[in-house]
């Protein structure tokens, strides 16, 4: 009889638990901060092709608020053409221009890094956020702007303790 | 004399316990990796990605969302 409550209880938490989250995830929706994503989005890697300079895209970088991110923005990281975000949502994030190709800018955006519970990341909804943010953004400045995604090559590495 | 040596011994087989596990888990993830990645270039030699137009993507809600700029 225990069992039964115990299994039943766990249950209802576990239901409870899924309903809060994808009510978030709705709302998160139709307020157009995520959009529908495959599975493991995270482990994808976007190519845009623009017409927008590496300097427009910089100032439109730091322009913007990542506070619900509760991300802060590494311009020129490393001496590179590129911007790092660190999250304390347990990922990093990074958009790298590479370069020209026929007349068109190309950047390169994927999280470089993130932890997992369960095999999933710890917030994938901050996630899609900034994944969404960032097309947005290029759209926003050039709307004949093409993406390309690509599945990323990964290694995982377990903690000791 | 006896109890500390109990404490080291006991300190020093823990450690050596989770060596092991972090051993068994990176082999495992090693694995899991390989494999993992192995299918993803199959998948891209088969079905190589094509270059998508952001507005399409966004076509319902337009650059702004549906009920607000985020940008």
């Amino acid at each position: 009889m225990q069992w039964v409550l115990i299994i039943g209880l766990s249950a209802i938490i576990f239901g409870i638990a899924i309903a809060v989250g994808n009510s978030r995830q709705k709302e998160l929706m139709s307020e157009g901060k995520i959009v529908k994503r495959d599975y493991s989005f995270w482990e994808n890697m976007e190519i845009f092709s623009t017409g927008i300079p590496y300097a427009a895209v910089l100032n439109a970088v730091r322009n913007t608020d990542y506070s619900d991110l509760k991300a802060d923005v590494y311009p020129n990281v490393n001496g590179q053409a590129a911007v790092l975000w660190k999250s304390s949502h347990a990922w990093n994030a990074k958009l790298l221009y590479a370069g020209e190709n026929a007349g068109r800018q190309i950047y390169r955006f994927s999280f470089t890094g993130w932890r997992t519970r369960n095999g999933s990341p710890y917030r994938p909804d901050t996630m899609n956020m900034m994944m969404t943010r960032i097309e947005k953004m290029i759209l926003a400045m050039d709307p004949s702007a093409t993406v390309e995604t690509h599945k990323m090559q990964l290694k995982s590495r377990p903690r000791f303790l | 004399m006896e109890t500390a040596l109990g404490i080291a011994l006991l300190a020093g087989l823990t450690f050596v316990l989770l060596l092991i596990k972090w051993a068994i888990s990176a082999t495992l993830h090693k694995g899991v990796d390989a494999a993992s990645n192995a299918y993803k270039r199959a998948q891209e030699r088969n079905n190589p990605p094509q270059a998508e137009s952001l507005a399409e993507r966004y076509g319902q809600s337009g650059p702004n969302g549906q009920n607000g700029d985020i940008f």
